[in-house]
């Protein structure tokens, strides 16, 4: 009977862990749209609940027939200045290569596939910190979408 | 005594029925790589108007929502168009209208290349959330009209 009991108690655990992993507990999405220069424009604010972001999706493209460099980044949160990078906290994400380089991924031209990077390992994002989305600086502007999650 | 010793399997039975375990009857669920019902729907050849894929869930599957898992466009013509996806309620998403694909734009962004060459493929690591409650739209370009099959599941 005791060894019922514990059978029991084992199902009644699985399904509780099925539960917990209920799709979108935790999920986010933005998007920055037409992104024209180097200015920093907020694609969603730090994780109200004080958790982390991680990006698993990462969709761009041009919005002209010519691609278009942009860069994702992470910075102090505040409204009138978001990813602020002045205040010590933002860094680079995508590509990872330190704050003051140029773009250098490509978002493709609107007339061929877009571009879809889903990394096997998700981007963390400071805790704490926007995300932000810099930019072409040559006239053709981006437009990305990222999804991802959020945990402590 | 007999039945003493068929009172655990039977509860067994009955709990492991009720936690939905598939007994072997259903394969196709066992197999599934989605954690709730799926979903697909397509539209073709779609232009510069907002055209519904598909509605908000209803009768059994009424409070879920639906989550994207996939996109596949195409253009129609040798030339590429482009599309977006957009939420809403009414005739062909008419009504209290959110852009989801991009969301921040509420003009066509994302590519769907030329029919000479590969279509847009994109699989979400995590899904796209369409609201509870609204329909899955596309609006698509004049001319190089749009072709795309998106799929899901539903879910809370």
């Amino acid at each position: 009977m005791r060894r019922f009991a514990l059978i029991l108690l084992g199902l009644v655990l699985l399904q509780t862990v099925g539960q917990a992993q209920t799709p979108g507990v935790g999920a986010w999405a933005c998007s920055a749209d037409n992104v024209s220069d180097a200015a920093n424009i907020l694609c969603i604010a730090a994780s109200p609940g004080g958790q982390t972001r991680y990006i698993t999706d990462v969709v761009s493209q041009s919005t002209t027939t010519t691609g278009g460099f942009f860069n994702i980044v992470s910075g102090a949160s505040a409204p009138a200045d978001p990813c602020s990078l002045s205040a010590g906290a933002g860094q680079t994400l995508y590509p990872n290569l330190g704050i003051g380089n140029a773009e250098r991924f490509i978002a493709p031209p609107n007339n061929i596939r877009a571009a879809h990077f889903r990394p096997i390992t998700p981007i963390r994002v400071p805790k704490g910190t926007d995300i932000c989305v810099i930019g072409d600086a040559n006239g053709n502007p981006v437009t990305v979408q990222l999804s991802g999650y959020a945990a402590p | 005594m007999k039945w003493r010793k068929a009172v655990p399997v039977l509860f067994l039975a009955s709990l492991l029925a009720f936690l939905g375990y598939p007994w072997g009857d259903q394969p196709a669920q066992a197999q599934s790589f989605v954690p709730g019902p799926s979903w697909t729907c397509s539209l073709d050849a779609i232009g510069a108007t907002l055209t519904r894929c598909a509605l908000a869930p209803t009768g059994g599957d009424s409070g879920t929502k639906r989550f994207v898992t996939d996109i596949v466009a195409q253009s129609t013509t040798a030339t590429a168009g482009q599309f977006i996806l957009r939420t809403g309620t009414g005739t062909n998403c008419g009504t209290g209208t959110v852009s989801l694909f991009p969301s921040a734009a509420t003009v066509i962004r994302f590519s769907a290349p030329g029919n000479g060459s590969a279509p847009t493929v994109i699989s979400f690591r995590t899904p796209l959330e369409v609201p509870k409650d609204s329909d899955l739209c596309l609006l698509g370009v004049g001319t190089n009209t749009v072709t795309a099959q998106i799929s899901g599941y539903l879910g809370f």
